[in-house]
C-alpha cells in the first residue's frame, strides 16, 4: 500500500498541493488580519475605504504565487495537457516536490508577516491619510521574500528534465 | 508567533479616534483664551461639542458625557471587557463615597455623582440604600461598612476617603493581577506607587505623623512600606526614595512644591502610556486611548476651572499635563 503511494506521480502532486495550500493559507490569514484593521478604520471614517482596501489586498499575492507554481507543476507532469499524466520515477517526483517547497513555506510565513505590516499600514492611513504610499511600501517590502521564493521554485521546476 | 490575542479592529479604530484627541496646541489655545466663555467656545468646536451647554459653570456636564461616550465606545471594541473595567472602578468608588457622605450629612450629593462607572448611578443608589452589596460586584461591601463605622466612631470624613481608596486600589490590583497583559499590570502598580509618593510628600509637608501615611497609603505598589518608613524618618526623604524606581522623578520634582510634583507624576504616567504608540495588534493602544482621554479631560477641567477663577494664563499653562498625541 505504502509502496504504491510513494511513487513519482503522487510526490509531484503533493508538491503542487503544498505550493497552493500553504500559500493560500498564509494569504488568507494575512488578508484577514489586514481586513480586520481596515474595518476598524472604516468604522471611524468610511471615506478611507478605497485606501485601506489597497493595503488589505497586499498579502494576497502569496496565494497567487502558490497557485502559479501548482499550475506549472501540473503542466509539467502533463496533467493539464489532455494526454494523461506522465510516468515519473520516484526521484523525479521527489525533485518536483522539493521545488515546490520554497514558495509553499515562504509563502505561508511571509503572508502572515505581511498581513501584520499591512494592518499597521492601515492604522497609519487611519491616523495620517496622506501617508498611504509609505504604508504600502512598508508592507510591500515583505513581498520581496515571497518573490525570491517564487523565483527559486520557478527556476528549479523550469530546469528539471523529465 | 506570540500566543497573545490580537485585536486589529479595535486598535485600528482607536488609531482613527486618536485624531480627534485635543492636541497640546489646542489646550494652550484654551489656556490663552481671554475668558472662560471663550475657552468653552474653543472646546465646543472639538469632539466635546456634541453636548452644548449655555452656562460656563456647566462644563462638567460636557466633559462627563464625553468621557462616558468614550468608555462605551471603547468597551464595544474589546469584547474582553475586563480590560476597560479596571479604569471604571475609580468612578464606582467615587460614587459610593458620595453616597456614604450624602447619607451621613443629609446633603444631596447629586451633582457630585459621576456617570461612567461599571454600575449605573441609579442602581448603585438603590443598592446602597438597601445595603445590597451582592448587586454591586465591584464594590467591597466590608470596606463600605468599615468606612461608615469608622466615621461613626471618629466623626472624621477623611476616613471614608482613605478606607475606600484603599479598597479601590485593592480591587484594581486584584483585577489587574488576573490579566495577562503586563501593560495594564504595570500601569496599576505605577499608579499606586505614585499615589503613595504623593501621600507621603503631603504627610511630611504637613508635619503629620507616619501613622497618617499608613492610614492613607494604597495597596498594589512596588515600593514597600519599610522604604516609606525609612524615608519618613530622615530629614530629607530624597536619599531613600532615590533608590526606588521613581528616583529620577523624586530627585527632579520632589522639592519643587506639591502642584509641580503632582503634574510630574501625571506626566510620568503619560510617558509610560506613550509606549503603546508603537504597538499595532495588541490591546495596549486601546488602554492607552482611555487613559489619554482621561488625562485630556483632566486638562480641560484644570483650564476651565482656572479660567473661571481668573488665574493667570502662565500658571494655567504650567499646570496643563502632557498629552498623548
Amino acid at each position: 500500500m505504502v509502496d504504491s503511494l510513494l511513487n513519482g506521480q503522487v510526490l509531484a502532486l503533493a508538491g503542487a498541493a503544498i505550493a497552493a495550500t500553504l500559500g493560500g493559507i498564509g494569504s488568507a490569514l494575512g488578508v484577514g488580519v489586514a481586513g480586520q484593521a481596515a474595518a476598524g478604520v472604516v468604522s471611524e471614517d468610511p471615506n478611507k475605504f478605497g485606501q485601506v482596501l489597497l493595503l488589505q489586498a497586499l498579502p494576497g499575492t502569496q496565494g497567487i504565487y502558490g497557485l502559479l507554481i501548482a499550475f506549472i507543476v501540473m503542466v509539467k507532469v502533463g496533467l493539464l495537457g489532455g494526454d494523461g499524466m506522465l510516468d515519473l520515477t520516484v526521484a523525479q517526483g521527489a525533485s518536483i516536490f522539493a521545488a515546490s517547497l520554497p514558495i509553499g513555506i515562504v509563502g505561508l510565513c511571509s503572508a502572515i508577516a505581511q498581513g501584520k505590516a499591512a494592518a499597521a499600514g492601515v492604522m497609519l492611513v487611519g491616523k495620517r491619510p496622506s501617508e498611504l504610499a509609505k504604508g504600502m511600501l512598508f508592507a510591500a517590502m515583505v513581498e520581496t521574500y515571497a518573490v525570491l521564493a517564487l523565483l527559486v521554485s520557478f527556476l528549479m521546476l523550469n530546469s528539471l528534465q523529465l | 508567533m506570540s500566543k497573545n490575542k490580537i485585536y486589529p479592529f479595535a486598535v485600528a479604530s482607536v488609531r482613527s479616534m486618536e485624531n480627534k484627541l485635543l492636541s497640546q496646541q489646542k489646550l494652550m489655545q484654551m489656556a490663552e483664551a481671554k475668558s472662560a466663555e471663550e475657552a468653552l467656545r474653543l472646546l465646543s468646536d472639538t469632539a466635546y461639542g456634541k453636548t452644548q451647554v449655555q452656562d460656563v459653570h456647566q462644563f462638567e456636564e460636557m466633559i462627563e458625557t464625553h468621557l462616558e461616550e468614550t468608555y462605551t465606545s471603547v468597551a464595544k471594541l474589546i469584547p474582553d471587557e475586563a480590560l476597560i473595567d479596571i479604569f471604571l472602578y475609580k468612578n464606582d468608588y467615587h460614587n459610593i463615597k458620595v453616597l456614604i457622605k450624602e447619607e451621613i450629612s443629609k446633603v444631596s450629593g447629586k451633582k457630585l455623582l459621576v456617570r461612567g462607572g461599571t454600575i449605573p448611578v441609579e442602581d448603585m443608589k438603590k443598592n446602597f440604600r438597601e445595603r445590597n452589596y451582592a448587586e454591586m460586584p465591584t464594590i467591597d461591601g466590608d470596606a463600605v461598612e468599615e468606612a461608615i463605622s469608622l466615621y461613626a466612631k471618629t466623626k472624621n470624613g477623611q476616613y471614608i476617603d482613605t478606607v475606600l481608596d484603599k479598597a479601590c486600589f485593592a480591587a484594581m490590583d486584584e483585577r489587574a493581577s488576573q490579566m495577562k497583559n503586563p501593560f495594564v499590570r504595570k500601569y496599576v502598580t505605577m499608579l499606586a506607587d505614585l499615589t503613595n509618593l504623593k501621600t507621603i510628600l503631603r504627610v511630611k509637608q504637613m508635619g503629620r505623623p507616619f501613622e497618617a501615611f499608613e492610614d492613607a497609603c494604597v495597596p498594589g505598589g512596588e515600593i514597600r512600606m519599610d522604604v516609606f518608613q525609612r524615608a519618613y524618618r530622615e530629614e530629607s526623604m530624597l536619599p531613600v526614595l532615590k533608590e526606588t524606581s521613581y528616583g529620577a522623578l523624586c530627585e527632579q520634582y520632589m522639592d519643587k512644591g506639591f502642584t509641580v510634583f503632582e503634574k510630574a507624576c501625571d506626566d510620568l504616567l503619560m510617558e509610560y502610556i506613550k509606549e503603546a504608540k508603537y504597538k499595532t495588534l495588541t490591546p495596549e493602544p486601546v488602554v492607552a486611548y482611555i487613559l489619554a482621554k482621561e488625562t485630556e479631560a483632566k486638562c480641560v477641567r484644570i483650564i476651565l476651572t482656572c479660567k473661571l477663577h481668573n488665574i493667570d494664563t502662565e500658571i494655567i499653562k504650567e499646570r496643563v499635563r502632557e498629552v498623548y498625541v
